[in-house]
């Protein structure tokens, strides 16, 4: 398991097979991801990155992190 | 599972069948016949199977929401359901395709997201009071209808399908709000978005999309994923700057992957936007 978590992201690069998250540290709250998307991010938020999906969800599980969800159960 | 038998002795129009964790209704719907003036049906997240009764005689029916069961089946022909408002039945196994949807003018929702269904999206020119039209994640083929008549429309996602053809232009549905098509095989251009000045989001990523058609986009779209297409550096700049020109902070612009690296000012505009807070990816 090989978790980076990068608080300065200035055209951060990441690969194809990598997943990463972008989260807001002041709200904990989600922005962006899990998701795989490779180049070169630049944010004002917090990025973690991962090699795999399951290390970023149980990431977002022990740091109490908030995943909103839209568009679900509207009646 | 025993079928559930309803009778209606009092001339009910309305059921609900509220989900306690505890107790979950099981086993099939055979008929709604013993209820000719439905107008209103909920039985929502319970382990209901078989398939969604025939309702061509509910002609009453307003709202039918079936949605987080294990129904199965085709969706029933809804054409005689002509005052039919919202039909939620995602998070299903549902087949078949999708029916037509032309005698039903005063649908609002059509909800069938997380299910297997196939075939085509239908028409919906004459869906005109629509506003939410969610189904993504199925096996839906063909081409994105036209939806130059669905002026309501606010939110519109069929991403996770396998859409083939062009996104169509947009520029009729002005109260849009959210607009997800990624995860297909679509081809040609990302709409021009000048009229959409209510869009919040416009998820595209992960198909075969070459262009970008140009025009402004609002200051209120602060969601724009479009990476892992076929965008040329020129396209990507233009979005750049479509970005820099809305003024708007604190969004998230993702443009990497297959797509191509941004050259000359479309670098300058990526640091601009970075410094106006939003989180941007090149490749």
């Amino acid at each position: 398991m090989t978790i980076q978590k990068i608080t300065d992201v200035d055209n951060i690069e990441t690969t194809q097979e990598q997943w990463w998250i972008i989260y807001n540290d002041e709200t904990k709250t989600v922005l962006l991801g899990p998701l795989q998307c490779s180049g070169y991010t630049s944010s004002p938020h917090v990025m973690v990155i991962g090699d795999t999906e399951k290390e970023l969800l149980t990431y977002i599980e022990e740091n109490d992190l908030i995943i909103l969800i839209d568009y679900e159960d509207e009646l | 599972m025993p079928s559930i038998s309803l009778t209606n002795p009092l001339n009910i129009t309305e059921l609900r069948f509220n989900s306690i964790s505890t107790q979950k209704l099981g086993g099939t719907i055979e008929s709604l016949d013993a209820f000719p003036n439905l107008e209103e049906f909920y039985i929502i997240d319970h382990e209901l199977t078989g398939s969604i009764p025939d309702i061509s005689g509910n002609t009453n029916i307003g709202n039918l929401h079936c949605q987080k069961n294990q129904l199965t089946g085709n969706i029933p022909g809804l054409s005689s359901n002509t005052v039919l408002e919202k039909f939620n039945c995602f998070k299903n196994n549902l087949t078949g395709s999708i029916p037509d949807l032309s005698n039903n003018t005063l649908l609002e929702r059509f909800n069938c997201y997380e299910n297997q269904l196939t075939g085509n999206i239908p028409g919906l020119s004459s869906n005109t009071d629509l506003t939410q039209f969610l189904c993504y994640d199925n096996n839906l083929t063909g081409s994105i209808p036209d939806l130059s008549s669905n002026t309501a429309l606010e939110k519109f996602n069929c991403s996770e399908n396998q859409l083939t053809g062009n996104i169509p232009g947009l520029s009729s549905n002005t109260a849009l709000v959210g607009f997800k098509c990624h995860d297909n095989s679509l081809t040609g251009n990302i709409p021009n978005l000048s009229s959409n000045t209510n869009l919040t989001q416009f998820h595209c990523f992960n198909n075969n999309l070459t262009g970008y058609a140009g025009g402004s986009v609002s200051s209120t779209l602060l969601s724009f994923l479009a990476f892992d297409n076929i965008l040329s550096s020129s396209t990507v700049n233009s979005i750049l700057a479509a970005f820099v020109a809305a003024g708007a902070s604190g969004g998230t612009l993702l443009l990497g992957g297959s797509n191509a690296a941004p050259t000359g000012q479309g670098i300058t505009d990526k640091a601009t936007l970075s410094s106006r807070g939003w989180t941007v990816v090149t490749s």
